[in-house]
């Protein structure tokens, strides 16, 4: 593949996009990181002052960047993880030779991704009250659970699965039509060509239609571990991060020192931490994804 | 090639929208683009135009304010409040504010609205960008940021004596840091007993509790009950223990019952005692026993309530029409539901209030005026308004309670937070730390009720917590 | 011939049963948007649809300022989509087609703003913003949620470009077009599907966005949807389960169709494209 080296032309396309993201976000995460290292209060009138790495010292030494942490990895595998197998099952079925009204099917599966992520919230919180909730309703009457007042979003083992279950009810969409995109692209042929030299269906799967949509699956688990890494509407709207911090990922973790402790040099302190972690995996990611893609070409 | 070509047409035509609107997005011109905004801009700039063109007129008319129906330009003055974004307050502060204008010619108010829920929030960053409103209703709850964060102004020397005097005092005092009066109280609460006397009566019961010990008897009856016939769960106490600041504040008439508190008047943190320890076993016992259910908030138990699902629980006069709203049958739900103080052991007051205080910010530019809507505002007459659209506004002022609102047939259980109001305890709010604190205190709570830790080493830890949280 | 349709039993039977689960918080939304919040915060739930209460659509109907919440939400995901395409076509095309040094580091630092927690840097975003005169404007929100979804559709347009063969560009070169032509008139049809798919990514990033449309729309004249629910609904002393849901129902009720029609799209949008990513 012959690409031209016509860096002058090159940086012409990609600036329109890079002086956007500089006029909105450059400045702010500077200054963001300028505020990790000094103890920029909200409700204080003094001019903040350097305090070089207090903020990161105390984030560590008191364990709350380790339990930050835990919770988003975990809640991160979690969602995208469930979100991928349903979405993946949804789009293997779909994608059969025989399904009819395959395009209303999917439009109703993706009903979900349009209920914006505050009414998400609202609506699961509801749904899975522990005094009035219909969850508990059901689940009790089917004979699931022993208490009919079941405690979700406040309890200790209960909580994250409760945002979960929310995060992942109106995410699968996305992934499902990325996965389904993906593989509606496998040429029937090839399909064809394994059941003829008598591969199982298996086979078939792991050998031949998972190596193709392989490229559509890194991307879109890509974009939802980040997209994930963001979230806070549902969590905090849920849960408040509670309890007993059980559910407080980085993003919550930062709102909570900003606004709640009005620290913003320890909030900051938190965004930094996480960007040079999540940094270094998109880095790691790129290298590997290039080459795989080389290999293909 | 025909459908290729049409595409081309329509990315033809996207691209040039999107690069009209960028280009007038860079420009700020707003020319164009974006009918509705472009349209408010512009009106918006009318206004200031023709403001600045009438500004000498105003200054030279500015001595005869009193000749009526001059053509002297009004200052206009923003008012930050969430009223205006909540559906059942909105006709009453347009009333209001309406009110206002008409009979203050010379200045005119427009109100910015903001979710009650991130109202803090977005106003501290308005502050750290310098663009404060002239005046805000400010919760007690959220008063202390602002004022550490130096939004609010000192308003001492516009308040008149007699003015200053028909304030009740524990109000006025809340919200005066060291001499500087920093705002004005208004629609006050003080927190009383919900009693469902009709849960009450199936347990046996045909009076409100005198103790909290009664209380507590009381409640275990009624949770006795089990289920009411539809398969809702009943409980005696409605109590808030989810993951947000005001479980905290909740929390504390239980607190100050057996005697502990968190901090004394300095803002030394004084949570580490026996009694505190014997107040945070209390809400473990009504867990323990089934009486109190897990992990609510206030909304939750007004919910609740409404449902008849539960016996006792503490809110304000807020609380009571938001309850009536929720409930199936208001007619009923006023039957049976009765007021009084919260019961104390010890026979000390152990209730306290809330209020929607009033401020004028630091950045503004119209003190004066904003002092002048505001103190209109916590008036009989503007109360008066406010009670016509919205129920159970309380009054901030001893001229205010006389009122024909609160003594109206079917409003007389208003009487009760007027009584109460006097003797209630101001929160720990004085400094920035509240809310993190209170927060602190969610989270002890939860330690002990959800993860069922030694009440002992949670209170320890709490205490330590809270040092680092509250005076900061 | 008896397994085979077994077999179609099978899948259509575990098809309707996993719509089933996931509609049914959809279908929850729905009935209750006909019922009283006092039916809705009590057992035993009632199951059953019914269309004997209006009331909470009067009253949104009755009331002009959620149309124009709708209309804000509208204005300003068509316009992110409308620039987003523009500007992620052009960076998708360089990244693509060209070799220059730090490229991948552009492209990971492209991705990474999105990674940092929005609220910690809200507050200098907003000085900035008030500075240019962008608060309450179209243009502000549609600027910041375009920042926020840019990385993904360069991401993904740079992969469905990297599909079409670069023989295409080069004959077209030969030819005498420029490269911008080259890119109107060679990739930019094939690619078509893929414009179309970062088209609704983009549109239902800026429908769902909260954070910026809070800080950005102070004017209640030009609040979103998400926001303007939340601030409606969501009060000091109850939620409003039976008016959020309501207009949620309302508010994505087009968007629903709007799907269902661009569905034949869609696939072959990604089809052509994701493949070789």
């Amino acid at each position: 593949m012959v690409k031209e080296k016509d860096t002058r032309f090159a940086v012409l396309c990609i600036l329109p996009a890079f002086i956007g993201v500089g006029l909105v976000v450059l400045a702010p995460i500077l200054k963001a990181i300028w505020m990790s290292f000094t103890d920029y209060k909200l409700t204080s009138v003094k001019a903040p002052e350097w305090n070089g790495f207090a903020n990161y010292r105390s984030l560590f030494s008191s364990g709350e960047a380790g339990a930050y942490f835990a919770v988003t990895l975990m809640f991160i595998f979690l969602v995208v993880s469930v979100q991928f197998l349903i979405a993946l099952a949804v789009a293997l079925l779909l994608n059969a030779r025989f399904i009819k009204g395959r395009n209303v099917m999917r439009a109703l599966f993706m009903i979900p991704w349009t209920i914006p992520s505050v009414v998400t919230a609202l609506l699961w919180s509801w749904m899975l009250h522990s005094q009035y909730g219909v969850f508990n309703w059901i689940l009790y009457h089917m004979g699931l659970i022993d208490n009919i007042n079941l405690v979700w979003t406040s309890s200790n083992t209960l909580a994250l699965p409760s945002v979960v279950l929310a995060c992942v009810w109106r995410q699968t969409p996305y992934m499902m039509v990325m996965l389904l995109a993906g593989l509606q692209s496998v040429p029937y042929d090839l399909m064809e060509a394994a059941r003829v030299d008598g591969a199982g269906s298996w086979h078939t799967f792991a050998h031949i239609l998972l190596p193709s949509i392989r490229p559509v699956i890194d991307t879109s688990i890509m974009v939802a571990i980040i997209n994930n890494s963001q979230m806070f509407t549902i969590i905090y709207n849920m849960t408040g991060g509670g309890p007993m911090g059980r559910t407080t990922t980085f993003s919550v973790g930062a709102y909570l020192e900003a606004f709640i402790s009005y620290d913003f040099g320890k909030g900051s302190a938190l965004g930094v931490v996480w960007l040079v972690f999540l940094g270094v995996f998109v880095f790691l990611y790129r290298r590997y994804s290039d080459k795989k893609t080389s290999s293909y070409m | 090639m025909k459908e290729e070509y049409d595409m081309r047409k329509v990315t033809a035509y996207v691209l040039c929208a999107a690069l009209l609107a960028s280009l007038t997005g860079c420009g700020g011109a707003g020319s164009g683009s974006g009918g509705a905004g472009s349209d408010n801009k512009d009106s918006a700039k009318g206004n200031t135009e023709s403001g600045a063109a009438a500004g000498v007129e105003t200054s030279l008319a500015s001595d005869n304010k009193d000749s009526e129906g001059s053509a002297s330009q009004p200052v206009t003055i923003t008012f930050m409040n969430w009223g205006m974004a909540e559906n059942t307050t909105i006709p009453a502060f347009e009333a209001m504010i309406a009110a206002f204008n008409e009979s203050h010619p010379d200045i005119q108010v427009e109100s910015i609205a903001e979710a009650y829920n991130s109202y803090l929030d977005q106003t501290l960053i308005l502050n750290a960008s310098k663009e404060m409103p002239d005046c805000l209703q400010v919760h007690n709850s959220m008063f202390s940021a602002m004022v550490s964060a130096g939004a609010l102004a000192d308003i001492d020397s516009y308040i008149e004596e007699d003015v200053r005097k028909d304030f009740y005092g524990n109000l006025m005092d809340a919200l005066n840091y060291d001499g500087r009066q920093l705002g004005l109280p208004w629609a006050p609460s003080s927190e009383v007993l919900y009693c469902n006397m009709e849960l009450l009566d199936k347990a046996g019961f045909d009076k409100v509790p005198d103790t909290m010990a009664e209380l507590r008897d009381m409640a275990a009856a009624v949770t006795a009950l089990g289920m009411d016939e539809n398969g809702n769960t009943i409980y005696g106490l409605g109590l808030q223990t989810k993951a947000m600041d005001s479980s905290g504040f909740y929390f504390l008439p239980y607190l100050w019952n057996y005697g502990g508190d968190m901090c004394d008047e300095e803002g030394n943190i004084t949570i580490y005692s026996p009694e505190s320890m014997e107040a945070f076993d209390f809400v473990k016992g009504l867990v323990n026993d089934g009486i109190t259910p897990v992990g609510q908030e206030i909304k939750d138990l007004r919910n609740m309530f409404a449902n008849n699902q539960v016996a006792f629980i503490v809110d304000t006069a807020f609380g009571y029409a938001a309850i009536q709203n929720m409930a199936a049958n208001r007619e009923e739900f006023d039957a049976h539901t009765k007021l009084c103080a919260i019961p104390s052991d010890t026979g000390t007051p152990i209730n306290f209030f809330i209020a929607h205080n009033l401020a004028v910010s630091q950045q503004s530019e119209h003190k004066e005026e904003a002092y002048t809507f505001i103190q209109w505002l916590s008036s009989a007459e503007a109360v008066e308004i406010y009670n016509t659209y919205s129920a159970n506004i309380m009054p901030s002022r001893t001229s205010v309670e006389g009122l024909a609102y609160y003594s109206a047939p079917g409003n007389e259980y208003t009487q009760v937070y007027i009584e109460e109001l006097p003797k209630a305890r101001a929160l720990p709010e004085k400094f920035s730390g509240f809310k993190a604190s209170m927060l602190d205190i969610a989270n002890a709570l939860q330690r002990i009720i959800i993860n069922h830790e030694d009440t002992a080493s949670v209170v320890s830890d709490l205490e330590e917590q809270l040092k680092t949280d509250y005076v900061k | 011939m008896r397994t085979k349709t077994l077999k179609k039993i099978l899948v259509y039977g575990f098809l309707i049963l996993l719509i089933g689960m996931f509609l049914f918080p959809v279908y929850w939304m729905v009935i209750a948007s006909f019922k009283d919040n006092s039916v809705l915060i009590s057992w035993p739930p009632d199951f059953s649809l019914s269309f004997s209460n209006l009331d909470n659509y009067r009253t949104m109907f009755g009331n002009a300022k959620y149309l124009g919440y709708f209309k804000n939400s509208l204005i300003t995901s068509a316009g992110s989509v409308a620039i987003s395409l523009m500007v992620s076509v052009l960076a998708a095309y360089g990244f693509s087609r060209f070799q220059f040094r730090g490229k991948n580091l552009l492209m990971t630092s492209l991705m990474n703003i999105q990674v940092f927690p929005v609220t910690v840097i809200i507050i200098s975003l907003f000085t900035f913003y008030s500075k240019l005169g962008l608060q309450s404007t179209y243009q502000g929100l549609i600027l910041a949620d375009l920042v926020y979804s840019l990385p993904f559709t360069v991401w993904f347009l740079k992969a469905f470009i990297d599909t079409v063969p670069v023989s295409l560009d080069e004959a077209a070169r030969i030819d005498g077009c420029s490269r911008l032509q080259v890119l109107w008139q060679v990739i930019l049809p094939v690619v078509r599907p893929g414009l179309i798919a970062i088209s609704i990514y983009t549109f239902l990033y800026s429908w769902d966005d909260f954070v910026f449309a809070q800080i950005i729309m102070k004017k209640e004249t030009m609040k979103t949807l998400p926001v303007g629910m939340a601030s409606s609904f969501i009060g000091e002393f109850i939620f409003d389960y039976a008016g959020m849901m309501t207009l949620s129902v309302l508010a994505s009720l087009p968007v629903v169709v709007a799907f269902i029609f661009a569905g034949k799209y869609m696939v072959e949008g990604l089809t052509s494209g994701a493949v070789k990513g």
